[in-house]
C-alpha cells in the first residue's frame, strides 16, 4: 500500500523506496540504477541534474565549486546556491561563502517573491517566502484578481510538490538514461521536415508568449499539428456561449452586484478557475454585522454537495442529468413572469407548455419570481459538469433579465484557441491512426491518464516512431513516450500566464532548477533551432515585445499587470439557434443511476496526486484522505446496499451515439469498470453517484500509485455529462481513512446557526447571548498583562470549508504527514481541523462547517493538568506548548474539551532528503512523544514584535496574520488584540451573534465565532 | 546446629492438653487455629514453607510466569523504541491499557493494606493468618502498577521530572496537576507498604536464621533479620512502630485511591468530572483486592495444606466483606446514572444514559454490571460463601469485572466526549494485550518466589495469638 | 540491655507464664534487673520488668509534621517565589492543589521514621550478639523464652538461684564462666 509510505511502521519501507526512487528518476527500473551512475558521468547535462539529486550518494552535499558557480549563476536574486544547499540531504552541512552575499538578502528574514501558479492555462497570482534562497511558504497576492492575497489549498501544498523526491530527474529513452542529444536529433528532424509527422500535444496556454512561440512554430513548420489537453478546462460553457451567441465566449462574473444568484451545478466559490475572487465577491455580500445587515441570496441546485452547497441560503439537490430540465424550468418560469417579446414565438409557446415538476415546483417558482424581482441585479450560473444547453439556457436567463453588463459579461476565451477543435483531443488519435504521426511531443501534462475512454490515446502512442514527453514525473504519459525530459516546477522557471479575467501575470524563479529540467519554451526554441539563451533574457525581450508599455521588473514586483483584464464584448442573444435546442432540454429521460466526475478538490485531476500534503488534507465534505470514494446519497446507498466503505464496482457502456466530440469507435472497450469503497454522503442526490478524479495512478510516482481508482476511466468523451451506470456491491469492504465519521452535532450547540430574519427578532439574539459573557468562578480572574491580549474569531457564515486554511496551516507549521493508516487510527497531526456537522433530514439535510483549532482558553483546562509545566499561558493570551519540556503524558489532551490537541505518537517528522527542504525554519519541529497543537501562529506574532522594536514603534494587532487568516478566500478569520477598541476581532465580538463554543464549560476561549446565520426565502419552508 | 522441633518437646505437651479442647468456649475464635497446634508445630508447619522441595508443579509455575515476564520486558522495549504509537491510544482517546492497567493493579494492592492495617486496628484477630499473603500481594501488585505511569509517556526517560529538584531550567513539577499528586501517592504507598511488611517479618526472619537448614540461607536470613533476639525492649518498640505504621497505612490506603480518582475527577471531561469518585474508586479497590486475595490464597492453601491456619472462617468474612464493597460499587454505579439525569447536562447524560450502556462498548458496561454487581450477590449465602471452588470464580469475575469498570470509565468516557467530530473508537493492539498479559505473569512470578522465600503467614504474630486464645480459654 | 558484656546466668523456659514464674521467684531471691527473650510478646512481661512506655510516638508525630510541612512548604514557594506561571488562570498559591502531596510527605516521613527508630531504640542492626552463643538460645525464636540476668548484678547466687529458677519450671539454668568464678561462695547480704 503506498500510503504506508508516510506510516512509520512501515518506515524502513519508505526509505529503501525513496532512495530508490531518488537515485535512478525510475525507480521501478531495477538494473537503471547501475546504467544510470555510468550516465551520470557521462554527459554533462546530467552531471549537474545529478549533483543536485538530494539523496544521491554520489553528490557530495555542499561541494562548495557547484555552490559558488550556481550562486553567481543567480546572482540576482541570490537563490540558488542556498536551493542547492536545500536539496543536500544534509542542508546543515551546507557552508556558504556570504562573501558575495546579495544586499537585499539577511540571513533569518524571509523575502518574498511575486510570481504565479498555473493550473489548466490560468494564473494564480502567488507570492512565495524564501528563506535564504528556500522557497517555503506561498502566500496569494493581493494585487493579483485571481488571488486578492488568498490561495486554495493547492497553492499552499505547491513548495512540498517542488521538493518532491520522486520528481524525474533524467532524460530517459524507455527507462534507461539517454542523452539530450537523442531530443535534439527528433526535434532537428522533425524540423527538417518542416513538420510533417509532427504532432504537438501542450496543456492549454494563456501565456502571450508561449502563443507567440506556438504561433511561430505553425509558421515554420506548416505541416505540424498542434492540440491543447486539460480534462477540466473550461469546455462546455465555451461551447454553450457558442449556443447562446454564436461564438465562443468565455463567461466572467460580478457576483459584488448580484443580489440573487443562482448556480446550476456550479461551483463557484471552490472548482472554477476564478473561485479565489468570486469567493470573496459573494462574501463580501454576505457579512453580517446584525440582523439588519444586507446579505445576498444563494441558491445552489447540484447533486454532490459543494462548498457553494456549504454557504447557500437554499440547495436543492437535483441529479445532474436534470438539471437541464431545472434549467428549462426555471427559463419557462422566468419567461413567463417577464412576457418577454425576444424570444420567438414557437420557443414561448413551446416554455408554455413546460410545466416545473410537481416536488420542484414551489422552490421554481419562488426562484424565478425572486430572479424576475431583481432584474440586473441577479445572476444564474451554470457549472462546467453541465451540458451546453445549461450554459446557453443560463445565458438566455441572464439575458432576459438584462443580467448582461451587470452581473454577467462575455470575453474572447483567455486559453490560446480555447472552444476550437485544436483542444479535441481525439484529433491527436485520429491523426495517429492516419498514420499522419511520426514524431508525437507531449510538452505537459498527463494526457494518456486523463484522456476519455473514447479516446484511446495509450495505444496510439504506442504506434508513433518517435514520441518524447517533457513533464514533472515519470508518469502514465511519461512511460507511453519513448522519451521522457524531466520538466520545470513553476517555481523553477520564467514565462507569463493570464488569470481567468486575463490579466496578464509574470512567472520568475524561487529556485534554480533542482534536477537540471527543461520548459516547454526551451523545447519549442530548441525545434525553432533558436539560438541558446538565457531564460529570463528570453522573457524580457518577448515581453517587451509583446507588453511594451508594461515594464518586466515592475510587473514582477507588483506580480500582476494592471488593466490587462480581457475586454468584455457586446454579443447578442441567438434565440433562434437558441430555440431548438432549449425545446430539446431534458428531453432524456433520466438514468436509473448515473455517474458524475468532478476533479478533486486538491489532487485536481491528478497532477498533484503524489502530494503527501494533499492527500492527507480532508475532502471538505467526506473528510475521506488517502482515498477515493463513490459517493452516494443514503438512500441510494440502501438501495444497493452498500455502507461507508463497502467496494462497489462501477460500470459505464461504451460510448454510444450519445456525446459532444467524434470518437475513434475502433478503439473502444465495450464497458470499462472501476471498483471503489462507498461513502454515504447526506444531501447528495438520489440515484446518482459522484466520483472525484485524480486517483488510481500507475505511473512511477511511489506516493500516488495505487491510491483508490481512475474515475477518467469512466469518462466516456470530453463533453458527454452524467453517464447511465451499473453499482454493484462486491461484498468486501474497504477501511476509509475518514478524519470525521460522525455526521451529526448531537443537537449540541457548536456550530451555532440561525437566520438573517431571526437575528432582527430578540428571541434569537437572547439564545445566542446564552454562549458568551463572563462565567462564574471560585477564583479571581488574574489581571491582563499589559500589551497585546491575541484573540480570533472566525465568521461561520462565510467559511466555505474549503480547507486552504488547513493546509496552509500544516504549510507555516511543519505539521508531519502520517498516513493512511495513523489517519484510520485517528492520529493525524493537522492543528486545525474542520468540524463538518448535517442537520435535518437526511434527504434535504443543512451543512454546518466549523474550523476548530486550539482556542487559546483564558482559563485552560489543558493546563493545571499538566504534572511540568509544558502548556502554560503566555502574557498576550497565548496558550503555549513548551515541546522541550513535554513528557507526553496526554493528560491535556483528555481535559481539552475541543480535542484540538495532536500528538507524535511515533516520530512522524519526515527525515528523508528533499522534503525537508520545505519546512518553515522558523517553527521547531517537533519529537517523538511530545504534544503540539495550534500556537496562533506565535513565530508571526513574535517576528511582529521584533519589527515593531526595530521600527521603534507601538505593535499594532493588525501587524500579525497568521496562516489560516491570510489564505482564506472569503477572511472569515479575524486575528487581533482585544486591547484594541476598534479592531476586527473586538468588532466581531460586538455583534450579537458572536458567540465562543462549550462556553458552559467556563474555558473562556480567545477564538470565538460568528454564528452561521442564512438569508432564507420566506417564501420557501 | 538447630535440635529438631516438634511436639514431642515437653513444653508442647503440655499446651497441647489446654488446645485439645477447642469448642469449650465457643465465642473465642473457635474455627481460627483449629486444633491449637503449639508453638513448635506452628513453627514447623509454617516456616517449612521455604524449605519444601520443587515439585514439577513449582518448576511449571515459575517456567510460565519467567516467559511472561519476559514477553513483557520486550514489549516494553518495544514500546520505548518505536513509540507509545504500538499501543491503540489515538485522539481522542489517549489513554488506554496503560492508565486501566494502573488503576487496576494499585486498586488490587489495596486489599492487602486493608487486610493488615484496618483489621490489625479493628482487633480482627483473624487477620493475622492472612494479612503478610495479602501484604505481598500489595507489594508486587503496586510494583506492576508502577510499570505503567512510566511507560504510557511519550517521552518515558523525563519521567523524573514529575519529581522536585533543582534543575538548571529552574523548572519544577506543575502541582496543580493530579499527576504529582499520583507519584507522591504512589510512591509513598510502595515504601510505605514494604516497611510494613518487612517490620512485621524481623522476627520471623530471626526464626528462618535460627533454624536453617544451610548455612547460606542462615546468612542471608540472618541479614536481613538484623540481628533480631526477641528481647523485651526490641518487642517493646516493634509492638509500638507496627501500631504506628498501621495507623499511617489506614489513612493512606484511603488517600491513594481518592488520589488515583483525581486523575480523573479532577477534569472537566463527561464521565470523569465527577464528586463521587474518590469514595467510588476506594470501595472499587478493595473489591478487586479481596478478589484477588482469593484468588491467590484458594490455591495456596490446599499446595501448603495450610487448612488449619487458613480456615473457612477466613473465606467466610473475606467473602462477606466482597459483597459489601460490590454493593457500595453498585450504589456508585447508580448514583453516576441519577446524576448524569438530574444534572440535565447534555454531555454527562450522553456519557452516562447512551454512550456507556448502548454505545460501541455497551457490551463491557454490562459484562462489568454483571460481574461486579449481580455474581457477587451469590455471597448472601452462607454455604456459598463457604465453597471455596466458587468463591475462585467469583473471585476471577470480580478481577475482570473490575478491569472492565476501569475501561469503561477511561476508554468510553474519552471516546465520546463534547464535539462529535473529535469521537473516535479504541481498539487495542497485540502489544497492549501482551503488556498486560506480561504484567501478570510477573506478577506471578514475583509471588511465587515471596511464596518460596519467606513464611507468608506471620508465624511469631501467630503463635502469639495462639497463646492469648489459650490464655483466654484457660480464664 | 543492649550491651554487648554476656549476661551472667541465663535461664530457659517452655512458655510465657513459666518464664513469668522464674522472674517473680528470682525476684523474690533477690534479683532485681532482668532481661527476657520470647519468640513473640509475653502478656505481662512489660509490667513485670517495669519498662517504660515506648517514646516511638513523639518521634513519628515530630517527623510527619516535618514532613508535611516541608512538603507544603516547598509547593508555595515553587509556585509563588521561585517561579510563578499562570496556569489555567489558576492562582499562583492554589492551596487545594496543595494539600495531597503534603498529606503524602507527612505520612511517608512518619512511617520512616517509625520504622527506623524502633530498629534503633531496638538496637538494632546488631548481627551478633553474646546470647548467639548460648546452647539452645537458637529456639528463643521458636518456642522458649529465655531470662537473663546480666553480670552487674551482685544479689546472683548460683547454687540457690539455679535451684529457685528449676523449681520455677526453667528447662535449663546457663551460668557464664566469669560469673561462676567470681561468685563462688554465698552472696553476702543477699538475705533478708
Amino acid at each position: 500500500m503506498p500510503t504506508d509510505g508516510f506510516d512509520l511502521e512501515h518506515g524502513v519501507r519508505q526509505e529503501a523506496l525513496e532512495r530508490a526512487v531518488a537515485r535512478v528518476g525510475h525507480g521501478w527500473h531495477g538494473i537503471a540504477a547501475l546504467v544510470e551512475l555510468a550516465a551520470a558521468s557521462a554527459w554533462p547535462a546530467e552531471r549537474a541534474a545529478h549533483e543536485a539529486a538530494p539523496d544521491d550518494p554520489g553528490a557530495a552535499p555542499g561541494d562548495p565549486a557547484l555552490s559558488r558557480r550556481s550562486f553567481l549563476q543567480l546572482a540576482g536574486s541570490g537563490a540558488a546556491a542556498v536551493g542547492l544547499a536545500a536539496c543536500s540531504s544534509r542542508p546543515s552541512r551546507e557552508i556558504l561563502p556570504y562573501a558575495s552575499q546579495p544586499p537585499e538578502l539577511t540571513p533569518g528574514v524571509p523575502l518574498h517573491y511575486a510570481t504565479a501558479l498555473v493550473e489548466d492555462g490560468f494564473a494564480t497570482g502567488v507570492l512565495v517566502a524564501s528563506h535564504e534562497g528556500r522557497p517555503t511558504k506561498v502566500e496569494g497576492n493581493p494585487d493579483h484578481p485571481a488571488s486578492l492575497g488568498a490561495t486554495r489549498a493547492i497553492e499552499q501544498a505547491a513548495v512540498l510538490q517542488l521538493f518532491d523526491p520522486e520528481r524525474a530527474r533524467l532524460i530517459t529513452e524507455r527507462g534507461a538514461p539517454a542523452p539530450w542529444a537523442a531530443i535534439e536529433a527528433v526535434l532537428d528532424a522533425a524540423r527538417a521536415a518542416r513538420g510533417d509527422g509532427l504532432h504537438l500535444v501542450l496543456e492549454p496556454t494563456t501565456s502571450p508568449i508561449a502563443i507567440e512561440l506556438i504561433r511561430r512554430v505553425r509558421a515554420a513548420l506548416p505541416a505540424a499539428g498542434v492540440t491543447f489537453w486539460s480534462p477540466f478546462s473550461p469546455r462546455a460553457s465555451l461551447a454553450g456561449n457558442r449556443l447562446a451567441f454564436g461564438r465562443p465566449l468565455q463567461t466572467q462574473l460580478e457576483l459584488r452586484a448580484a443580489d440573487v444568484i443562482v448556480a446550476l451545478d456550479a461551483d463557484l466559490v471552490a472548482e472554477h478557475p476564478m473561485a479565489l475572487a468570486y469567493a470573496r465577491q459573494i462574501s463580501d455580500r454576505r457579512r453580517v454585522v446584525d440582523g439588519g445587515s444586507a446579505m445576498s441570496r444563494l441558491y445552489a441546485i447540484e447533486a454532490g454537495y459543494t462548498a457553494t452547497g456549504v454557504i447557500a441560503d437554499h440547495r436543492f439537490s437535483v441529479r445532474g442529468s436534470q438539471i437541464e430540465r431545472v434549467a428549462g424550468e426555471l427559463l419557462a418560469a422566468v419567461l413567463g413572469r417577464l412576457g418577454l417579446a425576444g424570444p420567438p414565438p414557437a420557443l414561448t409557446a413551446r416554455l408554455a407548455s413546460v410545466a416545473p415538476a410537481a416536488e420542484r415546483a414551489p422552490w421554481i417558482v419562488a426562484i424565478a419570481a425572486e430572479l424576475t424581482g431583481a432584474p440586473g441585479r441577479s445572476v444564474v450560473v451554470a457549472g462546467e459538469r453541465q451540458p451546453l444547453v445549461v450554459h446557453a439556457i443560463a445565458a438566455a436567463i441572464n439575458a432576459a433579465l438584462g443580467n448582461l453588463g451587470r452581473t454577467v459579461g462575455y470575453t474572447e476565451p483567455v486559453a490560446f484557441e480555447a472552444g476550437q477543435p485544436s483542444h479535441d483531443l481525439a484529433g491527436v488519435v485520429r491523426a495517429i491512426d492516419r498514420g499522419a504521426v511520426t514524431r508525437l511531443l507531449v510538452l505537459g501534462g498527463n494526457p494518456v491518464y486523463t484522456a476519455p475512454q473514447g479516446v484511446a490515446l495509450a495505444g496510439a502512442i504506442g504506434r508513433v516512431a518517435d514520441s518524447v514527453y517533457l513533464g514533472l514525473y515519470d508518469h502514465e504519459t511519461a512511460r507511453a513516450c519513448r522519451y521522457a525530459v524531466p520538466g520545470l516546477h513553476e517555481l523553477e522557471q520564467w514565462g507569463a500566464a493570464r488569470a481567468y479575467d486575463g490579466t496578464l501575470t509574470p512567472i520568475q524563479p524561487l529556485i534554480e532548477p533542482l534536477f537540471g529540467g527543461r520548459s516547454v519554451a526551451d523545447v519549442l526554441h530548441r525545434l525553432l533551432d533558436d539560438p541558446p539563451a538565457d531564460a529570463r533574457d528570453r522573457l524580457a525581450a518577448a515581453w517587451s515585445r509583446l507588453v511594451p508599455d508594461a515594464p518586466l521588473e515592475a510587473a514582477l514586483g507588483l506580480g500582476a499587470v494592471p488593466g490587462t483584464a480581457a475586454p468584455h464584448v457586446a454579443v447578442e442573444l441567438a434565440w433562434g439557434a437558441l430555440a431548438p435546442v432549449i425545446s430539446a432540454a431534458g428531453a432524456r429521460s433520466p438514468a436509473p443511476l448515473e455517474l458524475a466526475i468532478r476533479p478533486h478538490p486538491f489532487v485536481h485531476d491528478g497532477r498533484y496526486t503524489n502530494n503527501p500534503w494533499l492527500l492527507e488534507l480532508p475532502e471538505p465534505i467526506t473528510k475521506l484522505t488517502w482515498d477515493c470514494a463513490a459517493q452516494l446519497s443514503p438512500a441510494t446507498a440502501a438501495r444497493l446496499g452498500v455502507a461507508d466503505g463497502d467496494l462497489l464496482a462501477l460500470t459505464v457502456a461504451g460510448p454510444g451515439a450519445a456525446g459532444g466530440d467524434t470518437v475513434v469507435a475502433a478503439a473502444l472497450a465495450p464497458t470499462a469498470t472501476i471498483e471503489l469503497p462507498a461513502i454515504i454522503v447526506p444531501g447528495h442526490a438520489d440515484d446518482a453517484i459522484t466520483v472525484h478524479a485524480g486517483f488510481g495512478r500507475d505511473g512511477g510516482e511511489h506516493t500516488a500509485r495505487g491510491i483508490g481508482a481512475s474515475a477518467f476511466r469512466l469518462w466516456r468523451s470530453a463533453l458527454e455529462f452524467h453517464p447511465a451506470i451499473t453499482a454493484v456491491a462486491r461484498g468486501d469492504r474497504r477501511p476509509l481513512a475518514i478524519t470525521q465519521a460522525e455526521l451529526s452535532d448531537e443537537d449540541r450547540p457548536l456550530a451555532l446557526t440561525g437566520t438573517l430574519a431571526g437575528l432582527a427578532g430578540p428571541a434569537v439574539r437572547d439564545a445566542l447571548a446564552h454562549h458568551r459573557g463572563a462565567q462564574p468562578s471560585l477564583y479571581a480572574r488574574r489581571p491582563h498583562a499589559p500589551g497585546a491580549q491575541w484573540a480570533m474569531s472566525i465568521d461561520l457564515t462565510t467559511c466555505t470549508g474549503c480547507s486552504a486554511c488547513v493546509m496552509a496551516c500544516a504549510a507555516e507549521n511543519n505539521t508531519p504527514v502520517v498516513g493512511a493508516r495513523q489517519v484510520r487510527n485517528g492520529r493525524e497531526m493537522h492543528w486545525l481541523r474542520i468540524d463538518r456537522y448535517y442537520r435535518g433530514p437526511a434527504d434535504a439535510p443543512v451543512l454546518a462547517v466549523q474550523p476548530m483549532a486550539c482556542q487559546h482558553c483564558e482559563l485552560a483546562p489543558c493546563e493545571y493538568v499538566c504534572p511540568v509545566e509544558a502548556t502554560t499561558h503566555s502574557p498576550d493570551g497565548l496558550n503555549e506548548m513548551t515541546y522541550n519540556r513535554c513528557i507526553g503524558t496526554r493528560f491535556c489532551s483528555n481535559n481539552c474539551p475541543y480535542k484540538v490537541r495532536r500528538f507524535n505518537w511515533f516520530d512522524f517528522k519526515d527525515h528523508r532528503g528533499l522534503r525537508i527542504a520545505a519546512r518553515n525554519p522558523d517553527v521547531t519541529v517537533r519529537d517523538r512523544g511530545v504534544m503540539e497543537k495550534c500556537t496562533y501562529c506565535v513565530q508571526r506574532i513574535r517576528r511582529a514584535e521584533i519589527d515593531a522594536r526595530v521600527a521603534d514603534r507601538p505593535l499594532a494587532g493588525s501587524d500579525v496574520r497568521t496562516a489560516c487568516q491570510q489564505v482564506c478566500p472569503t477572511q472569515a478569520i479575524a486575528f487581533g488584540s482585544l486591547t484594541e477598541v476598534d479592531s476586527p476581532v473586538v468588532e466581531h465580538r460586538r455583534r450579537p451573534h458572536s458567540y465562543a463554543v462549550l462556553h458552559d464549560q467556563g474555558t473562556a476561549p480567545r477564538t470565538q465565532y460568528l454564528a452561521r446565520i442564512r438569508n432564507p426565502n420566506g417564501a420557501l419552508p | 546446629m538447630p535440635e529438631p522441633i516438634g511436639p514431642r518437646d515437653r513444653g508442647g505437651t503440655a499446651e497441647r492438653t489446654d488446645g485439645a479442647r477447642p469448642d469449650v468456649l465457643p465465642d473465642v475464635l473457635p474455627d481460627v487455629l483449629i486444633g491449637r497446634p503449639d508453638d513448635a508445630a506452628l513453627s514447623a508447619q509454617l516456616l517449612a514453607t521455604t524449605t519444601r522441595p520443587f515439585t514439577r508443579g513449582w518448576k511449571l509455575g515459575f517456567a510460565i510466569c519467567g516467559a511472561l515476564t519476559l514477553l513483557l520486558f520486550a514489549l516494553v522495549t518495544l514500546t520505548v523504541l518505536r513509540g507509545i504509537g504500538v499501543w491503540g491510544n489515538n485522539m481522542p482517546v489517549a489513554w488506554g491499557f496503560g492508565i486501566i492497567n494502573f488503576v487496576w493493579w494499585i486498586g488490587i494492592g489495596h486489599a492487602g493494606t486493608f487486610i493488615s492495617a484496618i483489621l490489625l486496628l479493628l482487633e480482627q484477630r483473624w487477620r493475622t493468618s492472612i494479612n503478610r499473603f495479602t501484604e505481598g500481594m500489595t507489594l508486587f501488585a503496586v510494583m506492576q502498577a508502577g510499570l505503567f505511569p512510566l511507560l504510557h509517556l511519550g517521552r518515558p526517560w523525563f519521567a523524573y521530572w514529575l519529581f522536585p529538584y533543582p534543575s538548571v531550567m529552574d523548572t519544577w513539577p506543575q502541582v496543580r496537576s493530579a499527576l504529582p499528586w499520583d507519584a507522591a501517592a504512589v510512591t509513598t504507598y510502595f515504601l510505605v507498604s514494604v516497611m510494613f511488611w518487612y517490620l512485621g517479618l524481623i522476627p520471623d526472619l530471626a526464626a528462618l536464621r535460627d533454624h536453617a537448614p544451610t548455612r547460606p540461607r542462615r546468612i542471608a536470613y540472618g541479614i536481613f533479620a538484623l540481628g533480631w533476639r526477641g528481647s523485651v525492649e526490641q518487642w517493646r518498640h516493634h509492638k509500638v512502630a507496627y501500631l504506628l505504621l498501621a495507623g499511617l497505612a489506614t489513612p493512606l490506603v484511603v488517600s491513594v485511591h481518592s488520589i488515583v480518582s483525581f486523575d480523573f475527577a479532577s477534569t472537566g471531561l463527561p464521565g470523569w468530572h465527577s464528586t463521587i469518585f474518590p469514595p467510588f474508586f476506594v470501595a472499587g479497590a478493595i473489591l478487586s483486592g479481596f478478589a484477588m486475595v482469593l484468588t491467590l490464597i484458594i490455591p495456596a492453601r490446599r499446595v501448603f495444606r495450610l487448612d488449619n491456619v487458613i480456615t473457612l472462617r477466613h473465606f467466610d468474612a473475606a467473602a462477606k466483606l466482597l459483597l459489601v464493597m460490590s454493593w457500595i460499587a453498585t450504589y456508585a454505579y447508580a448514583i453516576e446514572l441519577f446524576m448524569a439525569w438530574y444534572s440535565d447536562d447534555p454531555y454527562e447524560g450522553y456519557q452516562q444514559l447512551v454512550n456507556r450502556p448502548g454505545g460501541w462498548y455497551a457490551w463491557g458496561y454490562w459484562l462489568m454490571i454483571f460481574c461486579n454487581c449481580v455474581v457477587t450477590q451469590l455471597l448472601w449465602s452462607r454455604r456459598l460463601r463457604r465453597n471455596l471452588k466458587l468463591l475462585f470464580v467469583i473471585g476471577l469475575l470480580v478481577n475482570l469485572g473490575m478491569w472492565l469498570e476501569r475501561f469503561e470509565i477511561i476508554v468510553v468516557s474519552l471516546s465520546r466526549d463534547f464535539l462529535p467530530s473529535a469521537w473516535h473508537l479504541f481498539v487495542p493492539t497485540w502489544v497492549d494485550l501482551g503488556i498486560l498479559t506480561g504484567t501478570l505473569g510477573f506478577f506471578g512470578l514475583l509471588f511465587l518466589g515471596f511464596l518460596r522465600l519467606v513464611p507468608f503467614v506471620p508465624v511469631a504474630e501467630l503463635k502469639q495469638l495462639r497463646a492469648e486464645l489459650a490464655h483466654e480459654e484457660a480464664a | 540491655m543492649t550491651a554487648l558484656a554476656p549476661p551472667a546466668m541465663m535461664a530457659e523456659f517452655a512458655s510465657g507464664p513459666a518464664l513469668l514464674g522464674g522472674i517473680r521467684a528470682l525476684r523474690d531471691g533477690g534479683v532485681s534487673r532482668f532481661e527476657a527473650f520470647t519468640p513473640y510478646e509475653v502478656a505481662g512481661l512489660d509490667e513485670l520488668l517495669g519498662t517504660r512506655r515506648s517514646r516511638l510516638g513523639w518521634i513519628v508525630l515530630a517527623a510527619g509534621l516535618v514532613g508535611g510541612g516541608a512538603a507544603y512548604l516547598l509547593q508555595w514557594w515553587i509556585n509563588v517565589i521561585d517561579y510563578p506561571l499562570d496556569i489555567g488562570g489558576r492562582p499562583d498559591h492554589s492551596a487545594p492543589a496543595f494539600i495531597p502531596i503534603t498529606f503524602e510527605m507527612m505520612v511517608l516521613f512518619a512511617a520512616a521514621a517509625a520504622l527506623i527508630s524502633a530498629l534503633a531504640l531496638g538496637g538494632l542492626p546488631r548481627l551478633w550478639h553474646p546470647v548467639f552463643e548460648v546452647e539452645g538460645f537458637e529456639r528463643a525464636t521458636i518456642d522458649r523464652f529465655w531470662l537473663a540476668v546480666g553480670a552487674g548484678d551482685s544479689a546472683l547466687d548460683r547454687p540457690r538461684h539455679t535451684a529457685v529458677l528449676e523449681a520455677a519450671g526453667a528447662l535449663r539454668v546457663v551460668w557464664s564462666r566469669a560469673a561462676a568464678v567470681e561468685r563462688g561462695g554465698a552472696a553476702p547480704g543477699a538475705a533478708p
